[in-house]
């Protein structure tokens, strides 16, 4: 009788854990999914509230992740552990939500962030008219409207904190205090 | 203090990371918050003569949304002139109509207006306006000098300064504009449909392209 393969061998290999595990997580895919969709077709066929919000619920749970996905990415890519990856969470989580009080509250910093996020999308929309009609278009401000009921989207860095942390670190150290 | 234990890198997640990133900046579209009847462009540095390619939709479906039973314009302007030489300038425009009529005109800048200013001793400057025609009406023949737009055309315009500005940027202006002199405009607030601001400013779309040979009439026309 042909003796099955590897019996009794005790197979060990200890993975290594992936960096910005969690952006593959549902929930973040989902959001994901919801961010792109409702920008891009939903908020052309309706365009009402609930499209609206929906963006500012989407992108400030992706927000957060996504630089601590970056800080992550390159401390794998350098070899190095991601030893600050709680202070680089809780800091996306403060930028985040700065970024949208300051934007929603004061005129200044709204009509900066129109100009910044229109001169961020330059390069990829001169890239598509010089393939398209070989010349540069010029830098068009976005669509951005103070609403200070867009605050209500704060709620959602709940996401990032629960995705982005095994457990949450103040219950890390309670129990380790207690061992 | 035991470190979190070095991570390899995933490619699926880093793709994720990628289109978070895209998701972040594409969240937000161009402000076409102000739908508009004009296409403004700046020409590159230096330049003095730009052409355009115009296509202009039917007017009266335009005029019908927005309400408005006058006349429409369709004019040109060339931004920046010193006062004395704006009627140096020229224009032509040749195209067709979806109609099949042919559009054949060209003139000097007529007009001197649009925002005036004067530094130190330096000549008093504005924009140099020239109204194209009116765009024909449903009854209208193209022989009573209009344009005959009214089903849409297909347009080139080409504009001259024909004259050296140094190395500044010149800029452009081609407009629809009512009885009153001034262009169609329709605000669209947030969260609501943006499809009145974006066929508004469907009605005249314009793209610029290079212009090689002078349309001046001294210089070789």
């Amino acid at each position: 009788m042909p003796r099955p393969r590897n019996v009794g061998k005790i197979v060990s290999k200890r993975v290594q854990p992936r960096a910005a595990d969690y952006l593959r997580h549902p929930v973040t895919l989902m959001l994901l999914c919801l961010w792109i969709l409702n920008d891009h077709v939903l908020k052309e066929m309706f365009g009402n509230m609930l499209t609206g919000k929906i963006s500012d619920f989407s992108g400030v749970a992706i927000l957060p992740l996504a630089l601590v996905g970056a800080y992550e990415c390159a401390c794998a890519a350098l070899s190095k552990s991601p030893r600050f990856r709680h202070e680089v969470l809780i800091t996306s989580m403060l930028i985040t939500g700065l970024f949208m009080v300051g934007i929603n509250l004061s005129e200044s910093l709204a009509t900066t962030f129109s100009f910044g996020l229109g001169v961020a999308q330059w390069p990829a929309r001169a890239a598509w008219h010089l393939c398209t009609s070989g010349s540069l278009p010029q830098i068009v401000s976005v669509h951005h409207t103070m609403d200070a009921s867009d605050l209500y989207s704060l709620s959602a860095l709940v996401v990032p904190f629960c995705l982005g942390t095994e457990r949450p670190f103040f219950l890390q150290k309670r129990r380790a205090g207690n061992v | 203090m035991k470190q979190p234990p070095r991570q390899r890198l995933s490619f699926l997640n880093l793709f994720i990371l990628l289109l978070a990133s895209v998701a972040s900046l594409a969240t937000l579209a161009g402000d076409h918050s102000n739908g508009r009847t004009s296409e403004y462009d700046e020409w590159p540095r230096g330049e003095t003569r730009q052409a355009f390619d115009v296509q202009i939709m039917p007017a009266q479906s335009m005029k019908d949304a927005l309400g408005y039973s006058g006349e429409v314009y369709l004019e040109v302007v060339s931004k920046f002139h010193p006062e004395e030489q704006f009627q140096d300038a020229v224009w032509s425009i040749t195209g067709e109509s979806n109609t099949g009529d042919m559009i054949s005109r060209s003139a000097n800048f007529q007009e001197f207006g649009g925002d005036l200013f004067m530094e130190d001793d330096s000549p008093l400057m504005g924009d140099a306006i020239a109204r194209i025609g009116r765009l024909c009406a449903s009854n209208e023949m193209t022989d009573d000098d209009c344009v005959p737009c009214l089903d849409g055309c297909s347009l080139t315009i080409k504009i001259d300064r024909c004259e050296s500005s140094g190395d500044d940027i010149n800029s452009s202006e081609i407009r629809i504009v009512g009885d009153d002199g001034e262009r169609f405009t329709v605000r669209c607030e947030k969260d609501e449909d943006l499809a009145p601001c974006t066929m508004l400013d469907s009605w005249l779309v314009a793209e610029a392209e290079s212009l090689a040979m002078t349309i001046c009439p001294d210089q070789g026309m």
